[in-house]
Parts: C-alpha cells; structure tokens; sequence
C-alpha cells in the first residue's frame, strides 16, 4: 500500500496508467467516501486512455492518517499541492474531482492556477452565503443520527462488518477530528474568481441533484464549461450511472488531448437503460434527513447543539 | 496502515506461470490468503473463502480493502494481470457483486494469455 509523508500527515495514495501520460489527480468526496469509489469508476477509463493517474484518500478519509486538525478548504488544497510537490509532480495536472472532492479541485485551481491546466467536476459542490453552516449542520445530523439507539440496534444487527466499519469512520471523523468547526469557517468563493477561470472545466450534474443551484451558477460565471446534465440521476451520478459518467470523461479528456478549443456549452445526457433512478435515491434521502432534523430539533430543543457521542465509549471499550 | 506488501509471496504466481494448465483452484487459496491479509487484525469471524464466496455478501469486504486486495494480487501475479482495465469493462454493482471464483478465472485467463473475454464474471 504506497503512502508518503506530506507534512505531518501520511498519505496512502494509488498510482496508475503511464508514467509518460498526462497526469489526472482524482479527489473522492466527504465523510464516507474514499479513493475505491474513483478507482473502481473512473480510474480505469484513464488508464486506458494512457494517462497518468494519481488517486490518493483525503486527510481523515480511506487509510490516510486522521489527525485531529486541519480540515479547513485550505488545509485540503495544501495537502493536495504539497502532495504534488512530495511527488514531484511539477507540470500542471488535470484535476477531477466527485462532490467535496469537486470543491477541492475548483479552490485549487483558483488558489495555485499554474498548477492545474483543466477541471473535471462531478457534482462540484462549492462554498456560497451560508454553504459553511449548512455542511456543518449535515455532519452533525449524520454524527446525531449514528448516535441514535435504534440506529445503532440496527446496524448490531445487520449492518454486518462493512457497514459497521464505515459508521465507526464517520464516527471518528465528526467526533474526534475538527472537521465540523473547520468547515463552518468556509468563506464564500467570489463569483469574480470564477469569472477569471482561464481554464477548460467539464462538469456532470445529475439533474436531480441537490447542488443543481452550483450548476446553475458555474454555467452563469465559468467561461470554457462544458456542462453535462444526466437525465433520471441525482447527487450520486457518478454510481448511478457509471458507465455514461466514464464514457463522457474518456471523450472529455480525449478531446483536451487533442487540443480541442473548449467552448462554453450545455448538453442535456441520456442514460442507460439499467442507469438512473436518482429521483427515487434522492426522495429516500431527503426523508431519512427529515425525520434526523425531526429529532435532532426536540433533542436540542432550541438551544446549542452538543453531540452527545453515546456509543463511541462503548465501542472503545469493546476495542473495535 | 500495516499492509504486508513484501510477505506476499510471489513464488506462487511463478510456480503457476510454470504450469502449462492453470490451477484455478490454487489461485482461490492464493485470494483467500491475500483477504486475510488485507482485513487483518480485523479478523473477528471464522471467515471461510470459497469460490462461491461473494467479497461483498460473504466476506463484506469494504471497496478500499478491494483495492488493496488488487494490489497484492498485481504484485503476487505480475503485470499480465489487468485488474483495473477489466474493473473498467464492469458496472461498479459487477465489481461488488464478484466472487472470488469469477475474479480467480479472470486471473487464470491472464496467465494463459487469453484475451479475457467481454463479459468475463460480470454476469
């Protein structure tokens, strides 16, 4: 398993395709996600295409070190660059990244832009008015909804090893890690700076997804998009419709290779026969997230929110 | 964070590629031994890994121990093994869906120098 030490933190990191090739630098999104999710889905297509892949788990995430601090935006584009440097990985690189690894793509192209020469952006969240203190509120909904007994007795009981190992993840990450305070502290980024981004960005939204406003105003201020909207998919594209997602990335950076002139367009995207579906996905979603605030507000009751990490004492003692 | 690159044993794959028919039923060991490796400490079932076994239903591997699992089995068997070229001809639920018979014939195809077949494993 190939790690390296970037600072303080070590970093396990997963390297593919041809040395020789163009490199992509692919950034997996929050919380529950790690490199396997791109590695499994996008990767291969790249490789295939002779490129140079570089995957790597974020700080906290997958098998990189999870300290306790440094989770602000900047602190995730620092680890990205000075994983690069660590790397000597000097020329510019392609950057694609899925949901929060989107973001991260978009503030490192704007905050080193001769480092980076194109974006490719699935489901690019990014920080707007209030952004911070909603991504705050979801982790603690998550954190307070793994604490829940009858979610804990459910996943005794059949969340199986897998799952388990993931809640236990997340677990750590929201309470033992500042990630929460960090991202509270997300500054909006400046509508002018996306305006000034002299770079070809390509980005895949699934139409129903619940960062379509972001699509909406990348479409307004970006001046070399080329956005692709899936029909019947939602937040979750990229597993949604995997393959569509990989043969629309493959024509991207087929296109970029050649040195096609990238335009500002809007397509509109078909899926498969067997892909879609994110409507439904996202329905069950926004309920489960309902009924968590339902809770969440009688427990707070108006007052400062404290997540009460009830069962992670218990997991200790266990040693698990 | 202990991943035990170096005791992978490499003479494994070297003894098969010496064999002229290939021994589907040892590459399944071979799988098996690497899972355990990968998982670890966290061993805490009696994990029996067959053929049938599903990594995801049976042995619930996670999707990043799936990566490290390929890792080994690209050091154990070499680079005429195409891993993540063929998990890119398969749905992300295909990969999840492998046993680790479906993933030891696509190993044995490799080492017999067959064109792994389209829809090998990924019914």
């Amino acid at each position: 398993m190939p790690e390296v030490e970037v600072g303080d933190l070590r970093v396990h990191y997963q390297r593919l395709g041809q040395a020789d090739g163009e490199t992509v630098v692919m950034l997996h999104g929050m919380l529950v996600d790690n490199l396997s999710s791109l590695y499994l889905t996008l990767a291969p297509v790249l490789v295939t295409s002779g490129m140079d892949v570089l995957l790597y788990d974020q700080r906290g995430h997958g098998r990189t070190q999870r300290p306790a601090e440094g989770y602000t935006i900047e602190g995730a584009v620092d680890d990205l660059v000075r994983l690069l440097d660590t790397l000597g990985i000097d020329e510019p690189v392609h950057l694609l990244g899925n949901s929060y690894g989107a973001l991260i793509a978009l503030e490192t192209a704007l905050a080193h832009p001769h480092r980076v020469k194109g974006l490719v952006l699935v489901e690019a969240h990014f920080a707007v008015e209030g952004w911070g203190d909603h991504v705050a509120h979801d982790l603690e909904l998550a954190g307070f909804g793994l604490g829940e007994d009858d979610v804990q007795q459910w996943l005794d009981e059949f969340g199986g090893r897998k799952l388990n190992r993931l809640a236990r993840k997340v677990e750590a990450l929201i309470y033992e890690t500042t990630i929460i305070e960090d991202l509270r502290e997300a500054r909006p980024l400046p509508p002018d700076a996306l305006r000034s981004l002299d770079l070809p960005v390509m980005s895949i939204y699934g139409e129903h997804s619940d960062a379509i406003e972001r699509a909406r105003d990348l479409e307004a201020l970006l001046p070399r998009l080329e956005m692709n909207l899936f029909e019947d998919c939602a937040h979750s594209v990229l597993f949604e419709a995997t393959r569509t997602v990989r043969s629309v990335v493959a024509d991207w950076f087929a296109r970029v290779g050649a040195g096609d002139e990238i335009v500002a367009r809007s397509t509109k995207v078909a899926v498969g026969e067997q892909e879609g579906e994110g409507e439904e996905h996202q329905e069950h979603v926004d309920f489960y997230k309902a009924e968590l605030e339902r809770r969440m507000g009688s427990a707070a009751a108006g007052t400062a929110l404290r997540i009460a990490p009830k069962r992670l004492a218990a997991d200790g003692a266990d040693g698990a | 964070m202990s991943a035990p690159s170096e005791s992978a044993s490499p003479e494994v794959g070297t003894a098969q590629l010496d064999t002229a028919t290939i021994d589907t039923g040892a590459i399944v060991e071979t799988i098996a031994r690497l899972v355990h490796e990968v998982i670890g400490e966290d061993i805490d079932f009696d994990l029996d890994i067959s053929a049938d076994s599903s990594f995801s239903e049976d042995i619930e591997l996670e999707s990043i121990e799936f990566v490290a699992l390929g890792e080994q089995l690209q050091i154990t068997y070499g680079e005429k093994i195409d891993l993540v070229g063929w998990f890119g001809e398969l749905d992300l639920d295909e990969i999840i869906d492998l046993t680790v018979g479906e993933l030891a014939e696509f190993i044995a195809a490799c080492l017999a120098d067959e064109a792994p077949a389209g829809g090998h494993g990924g019914a």
